[in-house]
């Protein structure tokens, strides 16, 4: 494909997957690994070229990350998972009269957060490169490909650092059972179904809930109120929105996150670098606004990082990022005669044009996301709550799981995905991380042989 | 049924009514699959069998995509906005 053909249609996809998220994004409750894995699994199953499904990623991760923080600075209300950290900072913040200046530091910090995470994992990954063949072969005393002794030593290092520890511990292998005795009854090594249900899980949980008698915990008398803060004219330049220290922190917490993100999680990363720089802060307000804006910048910065290092460069899903929402690149896939579409990516492309197309869908989405959130951040939530209701968003992402589970494995396949993300919901709901079920899903022929 | 004389129940933050949503998971499972299972016709039609997958999966999306629209264009979100 001539690079300038590929430009014009990288644009318009990344136009759209930015349009798209940033309204998914400013929605509550939508999950971000739940909203963005279908859609992209979807589009790769479908034989889509992986390079500008690449791009179209890169614009949907830089508006949802961006987006979801608006409702946050506004009412209060986290867009997405990654969101809920920062409700405590946008609190204080409203406390004080300062709603609209963290509104403008979030936006522009994740903006910050991509362009430093794309400017230190693209060329790291492409240098780290020769590093993938090593993972690939077996070696060791469990005689387990490189890669495997790294996800399952990140499976434990997620597991030690969750809420429910033991719980953690103690879901991998019976996890993995699960995952290994539904692909012998479906007879052959599914995927697509038993991710997407892990993905779902907590939202189908819930749902269910509703044709439960004992619901009554969750019944409502009257419809959700939402306060939304006045905002005044905000400058167009980013330079006016942050002080120089925000910048720095910023752009040294996205750097060091972004290349963390490989093994560790995304959400953890967030919530343990804002609060160190909240806590080394006197001042209750400087603090909040100042851990604001790092958590929006590493939001964005691992995101980019946890997708692109084992994309590019080990060629294997190593942390939550990449055994999650990216999962969908390394995922076997019959269109590509079993290849990923990872593989596919690589072999089609040349190293300058990927990270050609790669930096130009980023910094572009970015540009793009910055414009439209800092120009219209208030009459975009104010569209969002009025016009989009939950129960279609909620129905539009169970129907698409429920098809691809049903391509996947047929009949057998849904009822899969019911039982799947019923057990997965159940782990959540306790404190397990989610990144947890997903590292156990891709090493779970390697953590059920140590049995037999 | 309107949305105010309906069971209301809190999910992930959002209220939603209980038959709402049944509405919209009917209207977006039955469009995706009523696509999906109309694939192999349309390439049938179009003369590329080889396309069968690929466009079963296109497809099933576009329906659920449909689906979302009509849902969103029927169902009247219960969030109460009050703008200070």
């Amino acid at each position: 494909m001539e690079i300038a053909s590929l430009l014009v249609q990288v644009t318009l996809l990344t136009t759209f997957s930015v349009l798209l998220y940033i309204i998914i994004g400013m929605i509550p409750g939508t999950d971000e690994t739940a909203t963005i894995a279908p859609i992209t699994l979807a589009f790769l199953a479908a034989g889509f070229d992986p390079l500008l499904i690449l791009a179209w990623f890169m614009g949907t991760i830089v508006a949802f990350k961006a987006a979801d923080a608006v409702p946050t600075a506004l009412a209060a209300i986290p867009g997405g998972v990654m969101a809920v950290p920062q409700v405590p900072d946008a609190l204080v913040a409203r406390k004080h009269g300062y709603s609209e200046i963290l509104l403008r530091k979030g936006i522009t910090a994740s903006v910050i957060g991509t362009i430093v995470a794309i400017a230190i994992t693209l060329p790291l990954s492409f240098s780290l490169a020769p590093l993938g063949d090593l993972l690939k072969n077996p070696a060791g005393p469990l005689n387990w490909p490189g890669w495997v002794y790294l996800i399952v030593a990140g499976t434990l290092l997620l597991a030690v650092m969750s809420k429910a520890k033991i719980l953690a511990l103690l879901a991998i292998f019976p996890f993995a059972m699960l995952v290994q005795g539904l692909r012998g009854l479906y007879g052959h090594s599914a995927f697509i179904s038993i991710f997407l249900a892990i993905t779902v899980g907590p939202i189908l949980y819930e749902l269910l809930t509703l044709i439960s008698p004992n619901n009554h915990h969750l019944k409502r008398k009257e419809y959700a109120r939402i306060k939304l803060v006045k905002t005044g004219k905000i400058s167009l330049n980013p330079l006016h929105h942050l002080t120089k220290v925000e910048v720095a922190l910023s752009s040294v917490l996205a750097g060091l996150s972004g290349i963390l993100a490989t093994f560790m999680s995304p959400v953890g990363l967030t919530v343990l670098f804002g609060d160190l720089v909240k806590e080394s802060q006197k001042d209750e307000l400087k603090g909040s606004l100042m851990a604001y804006a790092v958590r929006d910048a590493i939001k964005n910065a691992t995101y980019i990082g946890g997708t692109l290092i084992p994309l590019i460069a080990l060629g294997v899903p190593t942390g939550p990022m990449s055994a999650g929402p990216a999962h969908p690149f390394f995922a076997e896939l019959a269109v590509f005669g079993g290849s990923t579409p990872r593989d596919v990516l690589l072999q089609r492309y040349s190293t300058p044009t990927i990270m050609l197309v790669t930096v130009y869908a980023t910094i572009f989405a970015a540009v793009l996301a910055y414009l439209i959130l800092i120009k219209y951040s208030r009459q975009l939530t104010r569209f969002v709550f009025k016009k989009v209701p939950a129960e279609a968003l909620y129905a539009t992402f169970l129907a698409i799981v429920m098809v691809l589970a049903y391509n996947d494995a047929g009949l057998a396949g849904v009822f899969g995905s019911i039982l799947v993300g019923l057990i997965s919901a159940t782990f959540v709901r306790n404190g397990v991380s989610i990144g947890i079920l997903f590292m156990v899903l891709v090493a779970a022929p390697y953590l059920v042989g140590l049995l037999f | 049924m309107g949305g105010a004389s309906q069971d209301l129940y809190e999910i992930f933050g959002e209220v939603i009514a209980e038959y709402d949503f049944l509405k919209a998971f009917l209207i977006t499972v039955i469009l995706a699959f009523l696509m999906y299972f109309s694939a192999p016709q349309i390439v049938k039609m179009l003369g590329r069998e080889d396309l069968l997958n690929a466009l079963r999966v296109t497809l099933s999306a576009l329906g659920a995509f449909l689906g979302f629209i009509i849902s969103t264009a029927i169902i009247e979100p219960k969030r109460i906005v009050e703008e200070g």
